[in-house]
């Protein structure tokens, strides 16, 4: 059963990954990227990472991808340009992704990892809760910061422009 | 959870970060290149997350939810600036943008 | 699973009747007849309908980007139709049981926006595309006062699992929580506003309003996926309706306690109330004027988004002042 769903997380994530590889066409990228990261939400599940996985859905697939294609067309398709667009270096780019590629599949495979069975916590989403407010208080308040700054920015910066 | 699962999340996050690699290296398109962001960060999300479920605190998890939370902070931010870029210079591949100043 | 095959089941016998339903409740309130030549009071109009748009020729205009095209409204549907997943149907009959409940409900259905942005984009064409933009910047602006006005309620009841919700509230009208905790009279009435935003629909389906913009982002489709579209939307307003039954109205609680409490009683009583929501999203839809795209980012932005923030502290200083 198990088994069956990984092989559908990993169709997935690959269809996305390869579209995003070979495409030229901006907009589709940018769905095939939506199509990875839901695949990759499922790869949280499977790995006990349920809160994570929502959370990728909800930002990642329905905020950044959302954010890409309205760039995309804010920038292009209202003034009738082409969405295609090429690329550059293509020979030292994929030496240097296949060199990081075998690199880390070498370290992978030499890592002696142990793992530990850890009993299943029933209720994940509390406890994930309470060490927010408590052991990561710090980088909880300074991401609401952030938070903050990166709003007020981006409306200024969209201000700016819609004033030229 | 057998090590041997382990070790596939990881070739899968590898495999994520090398092609992000590639297309932050030679994409063209300013937008194709956050893309490539994108991916390599969701690389190193699956294996903090995959890690995270032998820890009885969490903490991966946590820090891969903080992670994405900065990412659409950075996307947001990122895309601001490109608009901005757009209509003050037309341009939207990154080799044209090579002026500094009120040009 | 059962849950879920229930609700495909309902959704495609609802949209049939709510089509109905709806021009009837039009031609009440502008005091005219509606339909009335198919079948008796006109009830058969909507499967007449049905089958003359399934028998529509699928026209593809040559310069559409295809594969998005034709991807899109499966898309939407789907986005809309996960969402049923974590709905209970009554006590015995959970949805999905994952912790994380009305959130990934949220989620889910947030990625219909997705598919709406497709559809626009593939049909390359510029009514479309403005519909499509103006549809997404509505979803997005009011998915802050949903989600915020949803958070009231997780507050109170704290827990996110919309079974134990209902469990919580069980026992009589008095303790629903619009009742017994009458902090979330204001929150419902946001959650109201803001789903009728999500679902695109009057006064706020500036995304498809027919004056302006032809058919919006669906102007391009004929036929069956047109047909999806419709699906889908009247999907998003049952789906917004469950929701507000369960999170205010006690979900499959019956009114009176120890009453009228069987299986088929509280599918009953869940769905009369949801189905009674709908029938208020009629009335203001022939109601009420259609808004500007302006107004209606300031009523998200300056008013529902505000007071939900405001409402989410007084939620919390109640919750507080409940226990202890």
């Amino acid at each position: 059963m198990i088994i069956t769903v990984q092989i559908f997380l990993l169709m997935m994530v690959l269809a996305g990954v390869g579209i995003i590889l070979f495409t030229r066409n901006i907009v589709h990228a940018a769905y095939a990227l939506c199509l990875t990261l839901l695949g990759i939400a499922g790869v949280y599940v499977l790995v006990m990472s349920e809160l994570l996985a929502v959370v990728q859905i909800m930002l990642y697939a329905g905020g950044v991808v959302i954010l890409l294609a309205f760039g995309v067309m804010m920038t292009n398709r209202l003034r009738g340009e082409k969405v295609l667009s090429g690329s550059n270096n293509k020979w030292i780019g994929r030496i240097i992704s296949v060199g990081v590629f075998a690199g880390l599949c070498y370290l992978i495979s030499i890592s002696p990892f142990q793992t530990t069975s850890v009993e299943k916590n029933e209720d994940q989403i509390a406890q994930i809760g309470v060490s927010f407010l408590t052991d990561h208080i710090v980088a909880f308040e300074l991401i609401a910061f952030v938070l903050l700054v990166a709003l007020v920015g981006a409306a200024y910066l969209a201000k700016n422009a819609a004033d030229e | 959870m057998s090590e041997q699962m382990l070790t596939y999340y990881l070739y899968l996050a590898a495999f994520l970060f090398a092609s992000g690699t590639y297309i932050v290296l030679t994409r063209r398109s300013a937008i194709f290149v956050l893309i490539g962001v994108e991916l390599m960060l969701n690389g190193a999300n699956v294996v903090l997350a995959s890690f995270s479920q032998f820890d009885p605190a969490m903490n991966g998890q946590i820090f891969a939810i903080f992670a994405v939370v900065l990412t659409v902070c950075e996307v947001s931010i990122a895309l601001a600036i490109l608009l901005n870029i757009y209509r003050k210079s037309r341009v939207s591949n990154l080799d044209e943008l090579n002026q500094i100043g009120n040009t | 699973m059962i849950s879920f095959a229930f609700y495909l089941a309902f959704l495609l016998i609802f949209v049939v009747f709510a089509v109905y339903a709806e021009r009837k409740t039009a031609a009440f309130i502008q005091n005219r007849l509606g339909p009335m030549e198919v079948g008796p009071k006109g009830i058969l109009q909507t499967v007449a309908d049905l089958l003359k748009m399934l028998q529509k020729e699928d026209i593809r205009a040559s310069a559409v980007d295809i594969i998005p095209y034709l991807l899109a409204p499966f898309i939407v549907f789907a986005a809309v139709f996960t969402g049923f997943a974590v709905l209970p149907v009554n006590a015995d009959l959970s949805g999905s049981t994952i912790t994380s409940g009305v959130f990934f409900l949220l989620a889910i259905v947030s990625l219909d926006v997705l598919g709406i942005l497709m559809a626009g984009w593939a049909s390359n064409n510029k009514y479309s595309l403005y519909g499509a933009m103006r549809s997404v910047a509505q979803i997005i602006s009011y998915e802050v006062p949903l989600g915020l006005s949803v958070l009231c309620v997780i507050i109170i009841s704290g827990t996110l699992d919309l079974h134990q919700m209902s469990v919580l509230q069980s026992g009589g009208i008095l303790s629903w929580y619009i009742i017994s905790h009458p902090v979330l009279i204001i929150p419902f009435f946001i959650f109201f506003i803001s789903g009728l935003a999500e679902s695109n629909r009057t006064p706020f389906d500036l995304p498809e309003s027919e004056s302006e913009l032809i058919g919006g982002y669906h102007t391009e489709y004929s036929g069956f996926r047109w047909g999806i579209f419709m699906l889908s939307e009247y999907g998003m307003m049952l789906l917004l309706s469950i929701l507000a039954s369960i999170l205010f109205f006690g979900g499959w609680n019956s009114p009176m306690e120890k009453i009228a409490n069987g299986p088929i009683w509280s599918t009953f009583w869940l769905l009369s109330k949801s189905l009674l929501l709908i029938f208020v999203q009629m009335w203001v839809r022939w109601t009420l004027p259609r808004l500007r795209v302006d107004q209606l980012m300031s009523l998200s932005w300056k008013y529902l988004t505000p007071i939900s923030i405001v409402m989410l502290f007084v939620c919390a200083l109640w919750k507080l002042w409940l226990i202890g």
